[in-house]
């Protein structure tokens, strides 16, 4: 059972964070690896994987399946994946709701689908479809997006709610996203984080993001301290919900591990509050 | 799997060329005010729409710029910003070709090889994708003084010399650090010696250089 507060498991860290968590296995209480990094390399990332998973639980998160796109599964990657999986005991599996490759050329961005009941359809068939070949299930994360896209008939929070509603599966309820929408987009962070499928969050992911002068929006760079406003939102989360497994997510401009442990130790004051415990189970 | 909505697919038909088709003399926005002439427009705006194709263009440079973090380096002293101009000719119309991002740089050698004005001569060689991913992977950020395991080693291009080749960073017998010069052979063996399975075969040559150095290693390198 996988709870408290993790960190990422990112390539800068690979001695590192072994290192630590064999000193201090409660340094953090879980981690967070990204699939494509150990699924595609070699015996190098097995190794390190495999020292992390001696002292503390981890969760395998994907950014390369393209849920919504329009090209069938790779199955040398599904297939390739779900060995991985399962060699190393992962139970769950979680991706992103978007789009990021089509006919085998692969962005290596998130992208928005249009918010309607099709893709609403198409999103959720292609979660079930990916969970039945994973063989285990995939929560989705709502991703950031900077335009909506033309044809688009729902809100955000609608639209996952349908596309939630029609594969059945779990939230990874990203509030650094969802706040870079709802500053790039006008709308009320808490308002879009009320209409949230919450019953569904399974894991929250927290971060920070950079106002982009050049393009005029807030990017969700994963390259800085969370902002006291997201922290605020997952303070409101935790009230309404109680604790969940929660990701201090940092992928650019990797600092020390003491830098994210500082990190951590915020999160960890909010999830592990009293005061909050108290008001999500009365 | 099939059954793609007529609406979805209609929407993939304008976005895949937006954001990753090659877009020649058109820019971002004339590309997305065509997707909204077809679909209808974006409550957003044209400009916000054309992010996308930016936003796409922006990780493939980044992809290639970690790929190939020493061959800029080397480049940027001779022909300062010629690498980042080369790439952003490069990431118009190459994609990578898995969820490893490191996959974009596949033909980057020969692209190169045949570029006008020509490049340095040692660039396509340090473009050879099989090299830049090992010594992308063996990155450490702490500079590698422990050279137990290939994963320390410290990977930087030889640019006193005009040739193809490699420095690593290793302790001498006396505990000193110092720098050594090695080729993709070498690195290869290295690697092989590692426990990388998953490597290009070498060719004759660079397999007898990869194991005399594989041989001198215990004599040359500390011991894990």
């Amino acid at each position: 059972m996988i709870a408290g507060v993790g960190i990422g498991f990112r390539r800068p860290h690979f001695d590192a964070l072994p290192a630590l968590l064999e000193a201090r296995p409660t340094a953090v209480d879980f981690v967070e690896v990204v699939a494509e990094t150990f699924v595609l390399g070699g015996p190098h990332e097995a190794r390190a994987l495999e020292r992390i998973q001696r002292c503390v639980p981890v969760l395998a998160h994907g950014v390369s399946s393209s849920i919504g796109g329009p090209t069938p599964f790779d199955e040398d990657w599904t297939s390739a994946l779900k060995h991985w999986l399962e060699r190393h005991r992962l139970t769950e599996f979680t991706e992103h709701l978007s789009w990021s490759s089509a006919g085998g050329a692969h962005s290596l961005e998130l992208l928005p689908l249009p918010f309607h009941t099709d893709s609403a359809r198409w999103a959720a068939a292609r979660t079930r479809e990916l969970s039945e070949r994973l063989e285990r299930p995939v929560w989705l994360e709502n991703t950031a997006f900077y335009a909506v896209q033309p044809g688009s008939e729902q809100d955000l929070s609608a639209w996952t709610t349908e596309v939630l509603e029609r594969a059945d599966c779990g939230l990874l309820l990203d509030l650094a996203n969802l706040w870079v929408n709802a500053v790039n987009h006008d709308r009320d962070p808490e308002a879009d984080l009320l209409a949230m499928p919450l019953h569904r969050v399974r894991q929250v992911h927290l971060a920070g993001s950079r106002f982009e002068e050049a393009w005029g929006v807030r990017v969700d760079d994963h390259a800085s301290a969370i902002p006291a406003e997201v922290l605020s939102l997952y303070q409101k989360l935790m009230a309404r919900i109680g604790p969940v497994p929660t990701l201090v997510e940092w992928d650019q401009s990797i600092p020390t591990l003491d830098v994210l442990l500082d990190e951590v130790a915020r999160v960890r004051a909010v999830h592990s509050s009293r005061d909050l415990l108290d008001e999500a189970h009365p | 799997m099939s059954g793609l909505p007529p609406s979805l697919a209609r929407y993939f038909e304008h976005a895949v060329p937006l954001v990753m088709g090659s877009l020649g003399e058109l820019d971002d926005e004339t590309r997305a005010g065509w997707m909204q002439a077809s679909l209808g427009d974006s409550p957003s705006g044209t400009a916000r729409l054309a992010l996308a194709r930016g936003f796409v263009r922006w990780q493939a440079r980044h992809a290639m710029g970690a790929l190939y973090a020493r061959l800029r380096r080397t480049w940027d002293i001779e022909e300062p910003g010629r690498f980042d101009g080369v790439v952003m000719q490069w990431v118009d119309g190459h994609h990578a070709s898995s969820g490893d991002p490191s996959s974009i740089g596949a033909g980057f050698d020969a692209f190169l090889s045949a570029l006008d004005p020509p490049a340095p001569p040692w660039a396509p060689e340090m473009a050879d994708l099989a090299f830049s991913q090992i010594a992308f992977r063996c990155e450490h950020p702490a500079h590698g003084l422990r050279p137990h395991a290939l994963r320390f080693y410290q990977f930087v291009p030889q640019t006193t010399e005009r040739r193809p080749a490699a420095w690593v960073l290793s302790l001498a017998d006396d505990g000193r650090a110092q720098w050594v010069g090695v080729g993709k052979g070498e690195v290869l063996a290295l690697a092989r010696a590692q426990g990388e399975t998953d490597l290009p075969e070498p060719s004759d040559t660079e397999r007898d250089a990869g194991e005399r150095f594989v041989r001198e290693l215990s004599v040359r390198f500390v011991p894990s």
